[in-house]
């Protein structure tokens, strides 16, 4: 019985990390050893080292800032929607949890409306003569002619937008586990409500806000659209580079270089992003 | 006294949540009332017209793609609710040695841990490197490949933490494994099987950085067209189209979480059963 459940499994499993293994392993390790090979304008200024695509990566000014773009832009937004989402997820699993269930599907809409259609319509908004802008100078912040576009601002708002439901979703599900009694009880032994969120709410929500992270920042890194469209000439994502190099110079092994790098750098990124939100759940509860 | 200072914060967080849902839906409310606006440039002041629509109908091109997505969504939806569902099983219910399933989840995420366009790219050098490149087929496995960890993650989440009493029984009583998951176990797993399939259908549609890399040239999907169309400046049969797409998903998740509850099956799996 043991024995066949086994082959059981085996045959289970096939399918799906059949595919992984083919289409993510096997093509991940392709891509470390085409980042290895010289790319195609290595010329005379060719070092012959193993590594030479990464060191001209970050021996290029313009591409560390790039880079730094790349990780600071999808930070901002991804605490942006920690500090929007978690008070939302608490209205919506502790305050209004008859309609809890509803509304969240209701917040998800938008993101199942492609994406590109959100950036289009914060191109819109956002452009001289757009509702925005137009709002923004009637109230005196800015002159009639300047454009909102082109800014990181534009660029993080429109990722705030895009990706605030997966936070939502995720936090929502850790504190609607937390049983209403553990609160009552903490409540009618008269802890404060601040006492309450930092030794009961947070701690036990951040597990869903570090899943949010990994379901933000990471993607977010990888966004090439948004600061193409809204970033402009001004604000660039090392998705860019990556898709000029795939699109336009064809330099295959300076893509595989900068895939790697974003990647590696994404993954950091959320590590830290994760200590970050692990160290507040020891430092709050103190 | 306590009352009215608990209804008074009932109030503030009614609040809070209604100003975020209004700015979320600022977008896509002003496409639509843009799809309805003289000037094509999507500024102000406000004329309607349905001009945008008629102009949206003379483009069969349009239509013709998103039916072709729609159907590609399908067909991935399908088979990852299938090839998830069999992961979540072996991993959950095949005796395997739990150093073994700690290192099958693992590798089940590393499609979410790599951002899309890293994914695509890697997927479309691997591909040209042996030869096969861009191609209808690929397109289809590469959009499934990075929509599986949904299905898998939620049924083995769901599998996990308990094994059913009617399992139990049906052994006891003599039931071959099969019969176990066919009669007793997929149906308790149905809620977390069609909440992953629904948000891999979702993914698909929308996978634009995966669709960028792998469609075969000639061969568009509704976000590349999109994507096509905002590249060439501003065109407001957009604002037409993304109303139809608004509307459409707005009913599509209403009409889903009426029938299985979307949203439970993303909390707590105990109200889900």
């Amino acid at each position: 019985m043991r024995a066949r459940g086994r082959w059981a499994g085996v045959g289970l499993l096939a399918p799906a990390y059949g595919l992984i293994v083919v289409l993510v392993l096997v093509p991940l390790a392709a891509l470390l050893v085409e980042s290895l090979t010289p790319g195609r304008v290595a010329g005379p200024a060719s070092l012959g080292l193993l590594f030479e695509n990464y060191l001209r990566f970050f021996r290029d000014g313009p591409s560390r800032f790039v880079l730094a773009n790349s990780l600071t832009i999808p930070a901002v937004a991804t605490v942006l929607c920690v500090a929007i989402g978690w008070p939302l997820a608490y209205a919506l699993a502790k305050v209004h949890r008859r309609r809890g269930n509803a509304l969240l599907a209701v917040l998800m809409a938008p993101f199942f409306v492609s994406y590109l259609l959100i950036i289009y319509a914060f191109m819109g908004l956002l452009q001289v003569g757009g509702p925005v802008q137009v709002a923004l100078h009637a109230l005196g912040l800015v002159p009639a002619t300047t454009s909102l576009l082109y800014s990181r601002a534009a660029v993080t708002l429109a990722l705030v937008y895009e990706y605030l439901p997966f936070m939502v979703l995720s936090i929502y599900g850790s504190l609607e586990r937390i049983e209403d009694s553990v609160l009552e009880a903490a409540a009618s032994l008269g802890a404060s409500r601040l006492r309450v969120f930092a030794e009961i709410l947070w701690p036990r929500s951040v597990p869903g806000v570090i899943a949010g992270c990994a379901l933000v920042f990471i993607p977010a890194t990888g966004s090439f659209v948004e600061p193409q469209i809204l970033g402009g000439t001004r604000v660039s994502m090392l998705g860019e580079v990556i898709n000029a190099q795939i699109n336009q110079t064809f330099d295959l092994p300076r893509a595989a270089t900068v895939s790697l790098v974003l990647t590696l750098a994404a993954v950091a990124g959320f590590a830290l992003l994760a200590l970050a939100a692990h160290a507040t759940r020891r430092a709050v509860s103190r | 006294m306590r009352g009215a200072g608990r209804r008074g914060r009932t109030l503030l967080w009614t609040a809070f949540t209604a100003v975020v849902f209004v700015a979320m839906f600022v977008p896509i409310a002003y496409l639509v009332a843009m799809s309805f606006n003289t000037s094509p440039y999507g500024t102000l002041p406000w004329h309607f017209t349905t001009e945008w629509y008629t102009q949206l109908f003379r483009e069969p091109a349009l239509a013709r793609t998103t039916l072709h997505t729609l159907l590609m969504s399908v067909v991935i939806a399908v088979a990852c609710a299938a090839a998830g569902t069999m992961a979540a099983l072996g991993m959950a219910r095949a005796g395997l040695p739990r150093p073994l399933v700690d290192a099958l989840q693992a590798v089940n995420l590393i499609p979410v841990t790599v951002p899309w366009l890293v994914l695509g790219v890697t997927m479309l050098l691997f591909l040209l490197l042996i030869g096969s490149g861009r191609s209808v087929l690929n397109l289809y496995l590469g959009n499934l490949v990075v929509v599986l960890p949904y299905v898998t993650v939620l049924v083995f989440t769901r599998l996990q933490g308990e094994r059913f009493e009617e399992e139990e029984a049906g052994a006891q009583l003599g039931a071959s494994g099969l019969r176990i998951v066919l009669v007793i176990t997929l149906p308790k797993l149905l809620p977390s099987i069609l909440a992953g399939s629904i948000m891999a259908f979702m993914v698909s549609f929308n996978n634009f950085l995966i669709q960028y890399y792998l469609a075969p040239f000639g061969f568009n999907t509704l976000p590349m067209e999109i994507y096509g169309l905002v590249r060439s400046g501003v065109r407001p049969d957009i604002n037409a189209l993304s109303t139809f797409l608004v509307v459409a998903s707005v009913a599509l998740v209403l009409l889903l979480d009426r029938l299985v509850g979307i949203g439970s099956s993303f909390g707590t799996a105990r109200r889900g059963s």
